[in-house]
């Protein structure tokens, strides 16, 4: 984005302030939309990519304020509460570090395997297929921030 | 049969690769020469092992009401190392390697010899880094996936 600001005798340095404080909001503005953007964008590539996807990993990608600007994804959380979200974007034999490649106990259920006390262990016989969310997330927005930027008033 | 785009660029990458990785020398910690492989991951690879693939591509018109389109293609290569030295050391190899980009081939299927197909010689595939990071996949993990490092750039031709 090319910034010009002007100064001028008459106006002096009102002018000079209005201007910062002016691009300083468009800026945040400019930022929270490309947050918002990404969370849009992540979110689908995720659905469109998974196999049988629940939108539960999908929804845990959120755009939050941080203390820089906006960010998505927080990865605190994401560990906490979608932990296999690094495996399935990298492609993983296991499907979590701690689970030393046997599933919690439970029992298949339409494809997914569904944690259950009174089910049994299994150990996944296929790895983890790499579904790459997050680069084409961010091949994605390559092409949205220039537009984004453009539409901004 | 002409390959199409991907497949090309596929092969264009792991050709220009091999031609370096001799050149260079490239060897691992052991002296033992690097795999290169087309693919996402493959439990009966062996270490060490370079792969690549086109995942998907964005093709954004170049202007509105035209159909010429921006096309750009999402690669993404994948080191898998014995031990962490070969890891970085092979990461930066890659990245120094691909920054300049390689030579895009067109190839064509030979029936009679499917191993060696023919090529022409098209374009500069041009590169643009995305990420370059160690796959941190935790303690517990394959050999396979123990030392693992990702590069993902995003292609054009020019």
């Amino acid at each position: 984005m090319r910034v010009r600001v002007v100064m001028r005798d008459k106006v002096g340095s009102d002018f000079f302030v209005r201007e910062q404080i002016r691009l300083e909001v468009m800026s945040k503005r400019d930022t929270e939309r490309i947050a918002r953007e990404c969370e849009k964008t992540i979110q689908s590539m995720i659905m469109e990519k998974a196999d049988k996807p629940t939108g539960h990993l999908a929804s845990k990608y959120l755009a939050e304020q941080i203390p820089l600007g906006w960010g998505v994804g927080d990865i605190p959380t994401l560990d906490a509460e979608a932990p296999y979200w690094n495996h399935l974007d990298k492609g993983s034999e296991g499907i979590g570090a701690n689970w030393q490649h046997t599933l919690p106990k439970g029992y298949w259920e339409d494809g997914r395997w569904v944690e259950d006390d009174s089910g049994y262990f299994a150990v996944p016989k296929t790895p983890l297929p790499a579904l790459n969310y997050i680069a084409s997330t961010l091949a994605q927005m390559e092409v949205q921030i220039p537009i984004i930027l453009r539409m901004s008033k | 049969m002409i390959w199409r785009l991907f497949r090309n660029l596929q092969a264009s990458l792991e050709d220009f690769l091999k031609a370096q990785a001799l050149s260079d020398g490239l060897v691992d910690i052991h002296g033992n020469s690097i795999n290169f492989r087309v693919g996402r991951k493959d439990a009966t690879w062996t270490l060490s092992t370079i792969s690549y693939y086109v995942d998907s591509e964005t093709a954004p018109r170049m202007e509105i009401g035209s159909n010429k389109r921006d096309k750009r293609q999402l690669m993404i290569i994948d080191i898998f190392a014995e031990n962490e030295v070969d890891r970085v050391d092979l990461a930066n190899w890659v990245a120094d390697t691909i920054n300049d980009g390689w030579r895009y081939y067109t190839y064509t299927g030979n029936s009679s010899n499917p191993g060696s197909p023919t090529k022409v010689a098209g374009g500069l595939v041009n590169v643009n880094f995305l990420t370059n990071l160690r796959v941190a996949l935790g303690t517990n993990v394959v050999k396979l996936d123990a030392h693992r490092h990702r590069i993902s750039i995003s292609v054009w031709i020019s």
